[in-house]
């Protein structure tokens, strides 16, 4: 099966004045569709880099990104909106949910923005995903009014809005307890089995098992990248 | 309702606060802006329609010669589209027990079918019985008159009664109370009753197809030939101003103020508008970053603050629109009141409506656009931090690592120079709110010293102008035996003609004041040269109404001037500023030798030993006792008091305009000031979290603050300090030429208490702008104070 992500010899860095900074160097990377994927390594190994030169947050300063078969980084801006809004979900650590707008409501936005999902199906399927995620009692109530855990999950609920084949999520269970991070834990392997590929940032010491594979950073370049001891998923 | 136009409106609510202020401006904008435009249309319509509805003649002729006219063949020649007999004269009536104003008495040929210098019924008796009198309304200002009353009028020495039966409208005239004048009307049998002249003496003429004062006096010239050919002699003909109402000046000035002190207090409106819209996009960047994660296009994200935007707008509109109708017709009314003029426009034309709507919705729009346009252009990497999507929140740039009391001046002025951009805009808004204020204030100080001035300048205390000529001695022996009177001075009042291009000033416009050159009596306010002296030349000084007639005007020159029928050249030696008539002054001696053999006077200045008003007012009582008793003819008695208060109503309508719109300004910018230090703590209430977190106490935060908003404060009033000097001469020129003619600047003069109201409204403005949002930041928990949005 085709590569969903593929990075070629991606380099980015900063300049800040005089000084030159390398965040990322040289990455060769592939990911097949329904891969279960962990980026690790330590703070400023250049995690939240990657995944924002994939999802096209980030521009790279030089190397190719081809995501879904699209060289994402020759779309100019609102095309590109546009195409993350269809195809790529993202879960932010720090959730970043409207303030003014109701659980329900955010998703609703999202839908308003890509458009793919047909109007008169939209409600419904947003009960679906709030469903999913075990959260449809606090559809009508403002983020304010959540727990951590549960705004997280409206988080995850809305990055799924407009079916996306791939998910990403920089440190999404950083900020919360341990079981609460399970249960998220659990909606990605679901949406793992479900097809879906999905990328999750952190640097929490993983358990490796649960991932398809496991991608170590360490300054700014891939030092492993370790697959699963057994039964590999999703790969030819 | 739409997810997007949802969000806008929650938004709305959200930010209540800063919604509620950027409404509150719009709407004093929209207000304002409307206000003005709406009282610019009913003004400058109503007062010109009130005045060309009555056909305003274009040309009075005088002669005695009128018998051998034939009006009906006058009124059907083509040039002539109205004709008829107005004669007139002035006279002396009653208007409170031994008050006695000069009164201009008409003769009306047929009231019911007036073709030109229409005048208005205003009760049902019309047109007046025969024998009876009817009063201009204005009148009813300055007097005791009633229907049915008895008028007491003085007439050759003689007093005569007549019946007022009624009042009427002229638009036509001054309005009574402002020029202390009483207009009448009668027919034609008790105007000659009244005045002891003969009726139709005079002929009011409107042409038809005329454009200009040149035409008038072209077509004056041809009627001249025909008359001349028909063997009537002219007597004198007067040329008013075209088609001009007498006190179109006082609305021409009212509507500059307006409109130009208007569309900056609107401007400034925008300004604050601008602010904080980009306030609020501010704060919103995050949320754009997330939004445009998830998908949002450029167009997405200007749809939706396009419609918070528009929201705004529209309810600004809604309150703003109505009020400026209201407010605008009142102003109007307010105005007509004091001009005399009825307002006619009763309904607001459509695209009235449609500029305030228009201006209500674009303005805020293209003036947050700047701000909407970073917003929309901000990269999402860019939006949610440094970072990326894994935005830290607790990375807030904090380099204040130790805060004492020592150092809060400097943090505050390192914090003021830190939004420079911002700052920049506030301190400018505010100093030219600052220097528009001061600007009023010192233009309506500049008038005041020139009424102050005037009034001081008058050493004589009651003049009496009479219609006979009479020798000196006598003239003065009447009155030198009054308690009181300290001195008197005789001098003689009369017309003169010039040689001049401008047709109204030569049309018998400009009067002749021969008296002593050495005179006391008044301070002269010169604009150029010097006063009359003893040189054996013929010199003359004229004042700035007369000054036009003169061009051009070169002290030193010589001009010719026609008096007592000769044609004699003087020199004109100076330029007097005052708020009178159109005159020249001549040395009495030589004026006498020249055109008055026997020396007699018709014009007395009458000084007292107690000038207090009181006193005045005791005097003048006797001198009009002395008046009946010996049956002078007198045209005149005003008191130095009245005739400064003549003025004084002239100006004021104006320096009251200037107030209120001054003062309008000043809350506009004071307003913009507040709202962008609000806006400045509120974008900061984060940091002031950080800053209590490592141990800043509440008082230093608010310290913090206020000392900021009083650094804005100062450098605000500096500033406009600074800008309101060139600004206020420049006025006081501009307004000096508009009032009293061209080139008549009135003088710069400081007005102190606009400074002080200045300092005042500003640095309280400052305090309480900075102290109430950093009271409210530090009330917040530091938790809180840390998660702001
Ligand atoms: N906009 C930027 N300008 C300059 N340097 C940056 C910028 N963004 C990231 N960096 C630097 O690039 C490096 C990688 O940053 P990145 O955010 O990818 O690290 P990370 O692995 O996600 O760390 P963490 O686990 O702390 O989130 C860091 O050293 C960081 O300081
Ligand atoms: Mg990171």
């Amino acid at each position: 099966m085709d590569n969903i992500i593929e990075l070629n010899q991606v380099i980015r860095s900063y300049t800040q004045g005089e000084r030159t900074f390398t965040a990322l160097n040289g990455i060769e990377l592939e990911i097949k569709q329904g891969e279960y994927i962990a980026i690790v390594g330590k703070s400023g190994s250049g995690k939240s880099t990657m995944l924002n030169l994939i999802t096209g947050i980030d521009h790279p300063t030089s190397g190719v990104v081809t995501v879904i078969g699209t060289d994402i980084h020759q779309l100019n801006e609102s095309q590109l909106a546009q195409w993350r809004g269809k195809n790529i979900g993202i879960v932010f650590q720090f959730f970043q949910l409207i303030p003014t707008l109701t659980i329900i409501e955010n998703i609703l936005l999202a839908m308003e923005f890509v458009k793919t999902i047909p109007r008169n199906e939209r409600l419904q399927r947003a009960k679906n995903l709030l469903e999913m995620v075990s959260i449809l009692d606090h559809a009508n109530k403002f983020p304010a009014g959540l727990s951590g855990g549960e705004q997280q999950r409206a988080a995850i609920a809305r990055a799924l809005a407009n079916d996306p084949d791939i998910l990403v999520a920089d440190e999404p269970t950083g900020n919360l307890d341990s079981a609460t991070a399970d249960s998220v834990k659990a909606i990605f392997a679901d949406l793992v089995a479900k097809g879906k590929t999905v990328i999750v940032v952190t640097h929490a010491n993983v358990g490796e098992d649960e991932f398809d594979r496991v991608i170590r950073l360490q300054d700014g370049e891939i030092i492993s990248s370790s697959a699963k001891s057994s039964g590999q998923k999703g790969q030819s | 309702m739409p997810i997007i136009l949802r969000k806008s409106f929650r938004d709305m609510r959200a930010k209540l606060g800063s919604t509620l202020t950027a409404i509150l401006a719009l709407t004093i904008g929209l207000w304002g802006i409307g206000t003005l435009l709406v009282s610019m249309l009913i003004m400058n319509n109503d007062l010109s329609e009130n005045f060309s509805q009555t056909n305003p003649p274009h040309i009075a002729i005088q002669s005695s010669d009128f018998d051998k006219l034939n009006l009906d063949e006058l009124r059907s020649n083509p040039d002539i589209m109205a004709a008829g007999f107005r004669d007139k004269i002035t006279l002396r009536i009653e208007v409170k027990p031994d008050v006695w104003l000069p009164v201009w008495l008409y003769s009306v040929a047929d009231f019911e079918h007036l073709t030109v210098a229409k005048i208005y019924q205003q009760n049902e008796r019309f047109p007046p019985p025969e024998g009876t009198i009817f009063i201009e309304r204005d009148g009813l200002l300055i007097s005791n008159f009633t229907t049915g009353a008895l008028a007491r009028l003085q007439s050759g020495g003689e007093v005569f009664e007549t019946e007022i039966s009624g009042f009427a409208f002229d638009p036509g005239q001054a309005p009574s109370s402002q020029d202390q004048l009483i207009f009448a009307y009668t027919d034609q049998a008790n105007y000659t009753r009244l005045s002891g002249n003969p009726a139709k003496q005079r002929l009011i003429i409107r042409f038809a197809g005329v454009k200009t004062i040149e035409e008038v006096r072209a077509k004056y010239d041809q009627l001249a030939v025909e008359f001349s050919q028909a063997g009537i002699s002219i007597d004198s003909f007067t040329i008013p101003k075209f088609d001009e109402h007498p006190h179109q000046f006082q609305l021409n000035t009212m509507l500059y103020l307006i409109a130009t002190i208007g569309l900056l207090a609107f401007a400034m409106a925008m300004v604050l508008i601008s602010q904080l819209m980009s306030s609020i996009f501010t704060q919103q960047i995050r949320q754009i970053g997330t939004m445009k994660a998830m998908g949002a296009t450029r167009a997405h994200i200007f749809q939706i603050y396009v419609s918070y935007i528009l929201g705004i707008a529209l309810v600004s509109i809604a309150i703003g629109l109505p009020l400026a109708v209201l407010s605008g017709k009142a102003f109007s009314a307010f105005v007509a009141g004091i001009i005399n003029f009825d307002i006619l426009t009763t309904q607001m034309p459509a695209w009235i409506y449609i500029m305030i709507i228009a201006f209500g919705l674009l303005l805020p729009i293209i003036f947050s656009l700047p701000a909407l346009l970073k917003g929309i252009k901000i990269s999402v990497a860019d939006a949610l931090g440094d970072y990326g999507i894994n935005t830290d929140q607790s990375k807030v740039s904090g380099n204040h690592t130790r805060v004492s009391g020592s150092t809060t001046l400097s943090l505050s002025i390192r914090n003021v120079s830190r939004r420079k951009s911002r700052m920049i805009v506030t301190v400018a808004t505010m100093a030219l709110g600052v220097a528009i204020f001061l600007t009023g204030f010192n233009v309506r100080e500049s008038l005041r010293v020139f009424l102050d001035n005037s009034a001081q300048s008058l050493k004589y205390d009651v003049q009496i102008l009479m219609k006979e000529q009479l020798p000196p001695e006598v003239a003065i022996a009447h009155f030198d035996s009054i308690e009181g009177v300290s001195n008197i001075e005789a001098r003689v009042r009369g017309p003169v003609q010039v040689n001049s291009d401008d047709i109204t000033l030569s049309s018998a416009g400009i009067s002749v004041i021969a008296a002593p050159f050495d005179s006391i009596m008044i301070e002269r306010d010169l604009l150029q040269g010097t006063w009359l002296s003893s040189s054996v030349e013929l010199e003359f000084v004229t004042n700035q109404g007369a000054a036009p007639a003169f061009k051009p005007l070169i002290i030193g020159n010589s001009y010719p001037i026609t008096v007592g029928g000769n044609e004699v050249s003087a020199k004109l030696v100076g330029v007097v500023r005052e708020f009178d008539s159109p005159k020249i002054y001549l040395d009495l001696e030589k004026f006498n030798a020249l055109a008055n053999p026997d020396g007699l006077v018709n014009n007395l200045l009458v000084s007292l030993s107690d000038r207090s008003y009181d006193s005045v007012i005791q005097a003048k009582i006797q001198i009009e006792q002395a008046i009946e008793s010996t049956g002078m003819d007198v045209i005149v008695v005003m008191s130095q008091a009245e005739r400064a208060k003549v003025i004084f109503d002239h100006l004021n309508i104006i320096l009251m305009v200037i107030l209120f719109l001054s003062l309008l300004v000043l809350s506009v910018s004071a307003m913009g000031m507040g709202s962008a230090m609000g806006i400045n703590v509120m974008e900061r209430t984060r940091e002031i979290g950080v800053l209590r977190a490592i141990g800043a106490t509440p008082k230093v935060v608010i310290r913090l603050f206020v000392i900021e908003g009083f650094i804005i404060s100062a450098l605000s009033v500096t500033v406009g300090l600074l800008l309101a000097l060139p600004m206020s001469s420049l006025a006081a020129q501009f307004f000096g030429e508009l009032i009293l003619g061209e080139n008549t600047p009135l003088d710069f003069a400081f007005s102190q208490s606009g400074f002080s109201i200045t300092l005042v409204v500003t640095l309280l403005f400052g305090y309480l702008a900075s102290s109430v949002p950093a009271n409210r930041a530090t009330n917040i928990t530091v938790q809180e104070a840390i998660a702001y949005e």
